[in-house]
């Protein structure tokens, strides 16, 4: 057992404290530590607001109160193929030149090639500008090995906007992907079997 | 007290043999020793007694904490001063605990209690109510957003507070698959939070919406 009281409490620590799980022979050296650690009172502080707004969330979707919107990979198959019709339709209205109102904008020239790295941090994204189509290389370094990864975008509230796929060579993986508007978004990468492995953060500015 | 003398790196605050001198001009009675004792645990006092028993007369119980401290200190009873944060720690406790206790005391014989008694209203400010509520909703979008069986991983261990082990024994997942979906739900709470503050703070006062 680590009774420094003088080393930061690490983010399973926090967490730990704030859900209330520090077994009693070790809460002591917690509590003096955070007497005298602004630091860590603040993170224990944003702890206890996550956990709590977490909490309060997911009591009211057990209870039904706010009931989650279905992933739009669960449709029932007559709704996925409409969309699917919608989407196409909506690919054929891009060809022939036409205008987009929605999170993808024109895409005239050629690909912007946007080097992802895995979201570390909130602080740690990518960078491409807006209505240009994509070229992303995803960073598989460390996943398991496949030949191509299934790849999502999702907007920064989770919705999804955008899926395909990247072939992968080393340690690189390529989708392309449409130009899009304005936003910050997030890629997924998947792997063969549908398991989510990485996430990237993209900002896409005007 | 001399600040380079014996300081703790990471918190910047007095290293063990530090704790030897602080004690000693407390136990003087020396002014400065009294302010070093104040600056280095008022923080730390507030953001346990408010985490424990609310935030109701925070301040004067922090100031009766202080003169338990120091007269505690004065007459003796801290006979190890490295042992100076275990103490006040200590002492902290007893009160939070002297506190709840007469508390549900009250509670017990609230139906005796006179008519026109006063009582500390132990709800949240409207301020605090209006930011829980924007992080529950913040909470309830990130949940709301994810897919069926990532907000499964989150509801077993937030609410169901289900150890790792069960959630990746039950869910067939590895270490490294919960800890992803966790802390990637937890980046997004607070990369929306900040997104939401700074929206707040760059709208010009006055043009608020009604």
């Amino acid at each position: 057992m680590n009774l420094d009281t003088n080393r930061h409490l690490d983010e399973s620590e926090i967490e730990k404290y704030s859900m209330g799980d520090v077994p009693e022979t070790e809460v002591s050296r917690y509590e003096e530590h955070l007497l005298i650690c602004e630091s860590c009172q603040d993170r224990v502080t944003a702890s206890d607001e996550y956990v709590a707004s977490m909490r309060e969330a997911s009591t009211r979707i057990r209870q039904g109160g706010a009931t989650p919107k279905p992933s739009p990979w669960h449709m029932p198959r007559p709704i996925l193929l409409l969309a699917l019709a919608a989407s196409l339709l909506f690919v054929a209205f891009l060809g022939f030149g036409g205008k987009s109102a929605g999170l993808f904008s024109g895409s005239a020239g050629s690909p912007v090639i946007v080097n992802m790295i895995a979201v570390r941090g909130n602080d740690v994204e990518a960078k491409a500008p807006a209505g240009k189509p994509l070229a992303l290389n995803l960073n598989v370094e460390g996943l398991s090995p496949a030949a191509s990864y299934g790849v999502e975008i999702v907007d920064e509230g989770g919705k999804s906007i955008w899926r395909g796929s990247a072939s992968a060579k080393g340690a690189i993986a390529t989708a392309n992907a449409p130009g899009m508007i304005p936003g910050h978004y997030f890629l997924r990468a998947y792997s063969p079997g549908g398991i989510l492995l990485r996430e990237f953060g993209l900002r896409v500015q005007g | 007290m001399n600040p380079e003398a014996d300081q703790n790196v990471e918190t910047g605050q007095p290293g063990e043999s530090s704790w030897g001198d602080l004690v000693e001009r407390v136990r003087r009675g020396d002014a400065s020793g009294m302010e070093d004792l104040y600056r280095v645990f008022s923080k730390g006092i507030r953001f346990y007694l408010c985490r424990q028993v609310g935030p109701q007369d925070l301040d004067d119980k922090i100031h009766d904490l202080f003169l338990i401290i120091t007269q505690s200190i004065q007459k003796g009873d801290l006979r190890e001063p490295e042992r100076l944060m275990g103490y006040v720690r200590t002492i902290v406790r007893r009160q939070v605990a002297g506190h709840i206790d007469t508390a549900v005391q009250a509670r017990r014989n609230q139906t005796d209690m006179e008519y026109g008694m006063a009582l500390s209203d132990t709800r949240p400010s409207p301020e605090r109510r209006i930011i829980q509520e924007q992080n529950m909703d913040l909470a309830m979008r990130i949940l709301n957003s994810l897919h069926p069986r990532e907000r499964e991983v989150l509801m077993r261990f937030y609410l169901r507070e289900q150890t790792p082990e069960e959630i990746c024994r039950d869910l067939e997942l590895t270490e490294t698959q919960f800890r992803l979906i966790k802390s990637r739900a937890k980046a997004r709470f607070g990369e929306m939070g900040k997104r939401r503050l700074a929206l707040r703070n760059v709208t010009p006062f006055g043009q608020a919406k009604e």
